[in-house]
């Protein structure tokens, strides 16, 4: 789950682990400083930082003197195998067409991660699936199959009230890339604003300075956690953001296309667009061939999932979420026994794919 | 939208011009004292706008008061297949033309007596501006009526209301203009560029403007494009009809009543189970009492809440009588669905019918209004479920479905076309589902549209009855599953079709399934083409199509084809024929395994009483999720009633069958024979029992 570098992750893990299994003392309390390096065998300043972490991520809190306890955000809850995990995916009512284009771009990460859950689980737990517009969830939820799952890992454009709904219901929910702030939630995340800025910074390496972006819907948390990585890495170098340079669609091909369009008309045009994701990208990197223009070569293009691999007719920078992983981190969640509103971090890859060049950075 | 254990229970009751009016208070009355809380009124077209601005509601709007006072809920089902008759003298065009140039307009049937049959094509521009008039105006009128319950905007949704329901190709509609301009847009939509649709049809044509829709069968992907186009188009027609009522009334459920397959197959009927689902907030069936169409049922709600919208209880017409249900038989058409997850039951109909062939059949009623003689029997069903009703409104999961069998329209229309009959298909799928749900499997159905979003994952085992047509994307994605732990289990020909190159595959299995399976078609042999006589399985299936094998003393079979392959390393052969040729291959694929039968296994099982592929299925996919239910007989199966501590056992054999079950239990309905091991079930019989240890 988390790279065990130092001795003081080492032991972060292992009282996460006892906690997931309950072995605390009484009142929630969890074992003196003292007791932990006696049980892990390390010194007092390793335990005092694994500690901290976890004070950090708001799973235990402390009180001087009485030593350290769990937080309300966690939760004991039941879920033995052979339970039942809802995984849905949400998106906005009115882009919930099937056959779009964007339906099929959708379910590509949504099958990946679907497919490294499943593997993860080893079939202890019965699957529940579901594509749901999110407007839908709180309407569908008291009469539906929803209400009687033990477990719901939500994905895509998920809003916070959607998230305060399911919390509500009492439902141990855990969200896969989801930013918004002062929401306490499970989350797994990628590093999106990061890796954001380093795909900017790839293109002003290689000498661009006219950098578009289009992004998602500018209500939908992962999308602007995406576009202030664009941002952070345009004031880091000291790039000035026109904002004919900046656009909102609705993360679809058919939008990926119609906005280049838009971006191709501006003086002087852009010779780099970073994209909200692969689907955008598709539909930029067509609007930019009908152009005349070569993508990758006179107009170079980014987007985010690495769902094509390298298949698609034109070459793009893509960031790979590592679905394997992100599907493994997601399954650990979904299984224990205590519910924890946590957050990990699973870094993405950057893969740079332009005429001449492809490399993973 | 109404979140109460509320759960329907009553009859189809108008169909206008029957039951007249002076019967409405006196049945309604009736219905709610006997113990029902629901109605369902046809509001039709023809009937209700009878001139071009002009609708009378005056029947509807009596009914619902009516229904109202008497504190019962009503569905509304929108009848747009009867067309008026000033339509067709405004919009000339506005028929739907069979292959062989026929104009189907303007009939009066057995079930539509008012004429107007099959309604207009459902590309006429015109005409669909019209219908979703009529549906708004009948939103805005009953949106606010206490008494409604649900909107149900299309009753069997299919092309030709019957008309042309055999799939014979001469039949098959629509070749209007309208249709074949709006089939062209789809094609471009579908290929993109004329090059790549040229390549799939093996054609030249200039532009997509050139396509012309297919006539005969002999090609492929021309007549599973032509017909898939027409499931596109009723699963659109569907949104057009939910989004007119939703524009009206966001606050009570819009949904439709299917009719599964076989009855309706995809190649007349267009009907998508699967596409439809997804639209409305409820789902329903016709005919859903059997554990097959249950299943489909529930599988494609996802989750939405599902009713038995139409049970046929009481079938004939009017020279045949009509058939008297027994209490086996309401007992099958409750609980057999209430096991597979559906809450809600509405029986077609209460009068019994007076107008046309139909009559004087379909009642509860007798013709003079009294109680048939089995409805003191349904509404002691009726007061036994409603005593449950809040644990079995409040919504449950299903039981964990094990395996998912899959259903699919371009292999449905691809085993039509390659066979010239249904039943590949339909036996296939029928003994493929009959086959796990008898050996113990909790079964649903998944379609090509679960394999592309990785909704398969919710199923540990997958079944391709005859999949005739499918990708390589497919192909990929079952890798993908496979890899991950799945198992999965192809018939003889699966992707002999590659739909994405048109092309019959050069392997079989096909589209990249030979090197997955491990198994390559060295040659095919069929039960009506014996050539080859190195083989004595073919000769003793001589007359006959299916091909009998056993496993582990268990008596099965394949039937019509079957395939010798020449096997890799590593693939094992897991069951033979008599004369040694292999039946079942199996090999790893990552943390699962793939499973290749030579013959079409499903259609063997549906047809060969003494077949009992249990012990093989458990040796291929593992014991069934509930342990001991692989104890019992094969044919035996019994669904827990989730959220009660009821259970239901039914047979589907034509033999007594005794089983025990791993804890004491009560027939309800003392329909069972009590012996010594347990019970014991009567042919085709079904027992409620209740968990008393």
């Amino acid at each position: 789950m988390i790279n065990q570098c130092f001795a003081y992750e080492y032991v972060y893990e292992q009282i996460l682990r006892d906690i997931e299994n309950g072995e605390l003392k009484e009142n929630g309390y969890l074992l003196s400083e003292k007791e932990y390096c006696r049980k892990f065998d390390v010194s007092l300043t390793t335990v005092r930082r694994a500690l901290e972490r976890l004070r950090a991520e708001c799973i235990v809190e402390k009180i001087k003197g009485k030593g350290t306890f769990l937080s309300s955000k966690v939760r004991c809850v039941c879920c033995p195998p052979n339970r039942y995990i809802g995984m849905l995916v949400l998106s906005p009512s009115e882009q919930n067409k099937p056959g779009s284009r964007k339906t099929k771009y959708v379910n590509m990460y949504a099958h990946n991660i679907y497919k490294s859950i499943f593997r993860e689980l080893n079939g202890e737990y019965n699957l529940l699936i579901d594509t749901i517009a999110d407007d839908e969830v709180e309407k569908r939820f008291p009469s539906s199959v929803l209400s009687h799952m033990d477990k719901l890992l939500l994905m895509g454009e998920t809003r916070r009230s959607v998230v305060e709904y399911l919390h509500g219901q009492g439902k141990c929910v855990v969200v896969y890339n989801y930013f918004e702030p002062d929401v306490q939630v499970c989350r797994v995340n990628n590093d999106e604003r990061r890796k954001f800025g380093e795909v900017v910074g790839q293109f002003v390496k290689r000498g661009h300075s006219r950098i578009a972006c289009i992004n998602g819907t500018n209500n939908f948390s992962e999308s602007l956690e995406r576009y202030m990585g664009y941002q952070d890495a345009m004031i880091l170098n000291d790039l000035y953001i026109d904002a004919r340079y900046v656009k909102w669609g609705n993360m679809t091909p058919e939008d990926g296309y119609d906005l280049t369009k838009e971006l191709l008309a501006v003086d002087p045009r852009p010779t780099c667009i970073v994209c909200i994701n692969d689907g955008v990208a598709m539909g930029a990197c067509d609007a930019i061939a009908d152009a005349g223009l070569m993508p990758g070569r006179d107009v170079l293009v980014s987007g985010h999932d690495n769902a094509l691999g390298d298949n698609y007719k034109y070459k793009f920078t893509t960031i790979d979420p590592l679905y394997d992983n992100v599907g493994k981190i997601i399954a650990d969640k979904l299984r224990r026994t205590t519910w924890i509103d946590d957050e990990t971090i699973q870094p993405g890859t950057l893969i740079f794919r332009g005429e001449d060049e492809e490399k993973i950075i | 939208m109404q979140n109460d254990n509320f759960i329907p229970f009553g009859f189809q009751y108008y169909r206008a011009p029957t039951p007249k009016a002076d019967k409405w208070e006196r049945d309604l009355k009736k219905l709610k004292a006997d113990g029902y809380n629901t109605v369902k009124y046809w509001v039709q077209w023809r009937w209700n706008n009878p001139e071009p601005d002009r609708y009378d509601f005056s029947d509807i709007d009596e009914l619902m008061d009516i229904a109202h006072e008497n504190g019962l809920k009503v569905v509304l089902n929108l009848i747009l297949d009867v067309a008026p008759v000033w339509l067709e003298e405004k919009y000339p065009d506005v028929a739907m033309i069979t292959n062989r140039g026929e104009r189907l307009y303007g009939y009066a049937t057995e079930c539509r007596q008012i004429g107007g049959v099959p309604g207009p094509c459902l590309h006429h521009a015109d005409a669909t501006r019209l219908r979703m008039e009529f549906i708004e105006e009948c939103a805005r009128r009953y949106a606010n009526h206490p008494a409604l319950y649900v909107w149900d905007v299309w009753n069997e949704p299919e092309l030709t209301v019957g008309l042309r329901r055999e799939p014979h190709v001469e039949d098959l509609v629509c070749y209007c203009e309208h249709s074949v301009k709006e089939f062209r847009a789809w094609l471009k939509n579908k290929y993109g560029a004329i090059e790549k649709l040229n390549e799939v049809w093996g054609r030249n044509y200039r532009s997509f403007s050139d396509c012309e829709p297919s006539r005969r069968r002999g090609t492929t992907m021309d007549m599973a494009d032509w017909r898939l186009f027409f499931c596109d188009t009723v699963t659109n027609d569907m949104k057009l009809r939910a989004a007119a009522v939703k524009k009206h009334d966001s606050a009570h459920p819009v949904m439709c009543h299917t009719v599964p397959p076989p009855l309706f197959n995809s190649v007349t009927c267009a009907s998508d189970d699967f596409a439809l689902s997804r639209i409305g907030d409820m789902v329903g069936n016709s005919v859903g009492s059997c554990s097959l169409a249950a299943g489909i049922l529930a599988s494609a709600a996802k989750g939405k809440p599902v009713i038995n919208s139409e049970i046929h209880a009481v079938p004939g017409n009017s020279l045949n009588g009509f058939h008297r249900p027994t209490l086996t038989d309401l007992l099958r058409h409750i609980f057999i669905p209430l096991g597979s997850g559906v809450r809600g039951f509405m029986f077609w109909q209460y009068n019994p019918e007076k107008l046309g062939l139909e009559a004087p059949a379909w009642g509860n009623l007798d013709l003079k209004g009294n109680s048939a003689p089995w409805d003191e029997q349904l509404q002691k069903i009726v007061k036994f479920v409603l005593a449950e009703k809040d644990a079995l409104a409040a919504p449950r999961p299903q039981s964990a479905r094990q395996v998912g069998v899959f259903l699919d329209a371009a292999c449905e229309i691809n085993a039509w076309n390659a066979s010239f009959g249904t039943d590949v298909y339909n036996n296939s799928l029928l003994g493929g589902f009959k086959m796990f749900r008898s050996s113990g499997y909790d079964v649903g159905f998944f379609s090509r549209a679960e394999i592309e979003s990785g909704e398969i994952y919710e199923y540990k085992v997958l079944y391709f009855p005859a999949a005739l047509c499918l990708d390589t994307r497919i192909t990929e994605k079952i890798a993908e599953f496979t890899e991950a732990g799945g198992t999965v289990i192809f018939e003889a020909y699966a992707g002999m079709t590659d739909a994405d190159t048109g092309m019959h595959c050069e392997d079989l299995p096909g589209c990249g399934l030979a090197d997955l399976g491990g198994i390559h078609v060295r040659e095919i042999h069929a039960t009506t083409r014996i050539e080859n006589g190195y083989d004595n399985v073919l000769h003793n299936a001589a007359g006959s199509h299916l091909l009998p094998f056993t496993y582990k003393g268990r008596k099965l079979a394949g039937a019509k084809y079957l395939l010798a392959y020449n096997a890799d390393e590593g693939t094992e052969v897991i069951a033979s024929f008599d004369g040694g040729l292999p039946a079942v291959y199996a090999k790893k694929s990552g943390k699962g395994k793939i499973i290749n039968v030579t013959t079409l296994l499903g259609y063997g099982c549906h047809g060969y009483a003494e077949a009992n592929p249990s012990e093989l299925l458990y040796d291929l996919c593992g014991a069934p999720a509930i342990e001991w239910k692989k104890d019992l007989p094969y044919g035996v199966c019994v669904d827990s009633v989730e959220g009660t501590d009821l259970w239901v056992a039914y047979s589907e054999e034509d033999r007594e069958l005794e089983f025990t079950l791993p804890w004491k239990a009560r027939d309800e309905f003392g329909t069972a024979k009590v012996t010594k091991k347990g019970f014991a079930l009567p042919p085709r019989g079904i027992a409620v029992l209740r968990k008393t240890q």
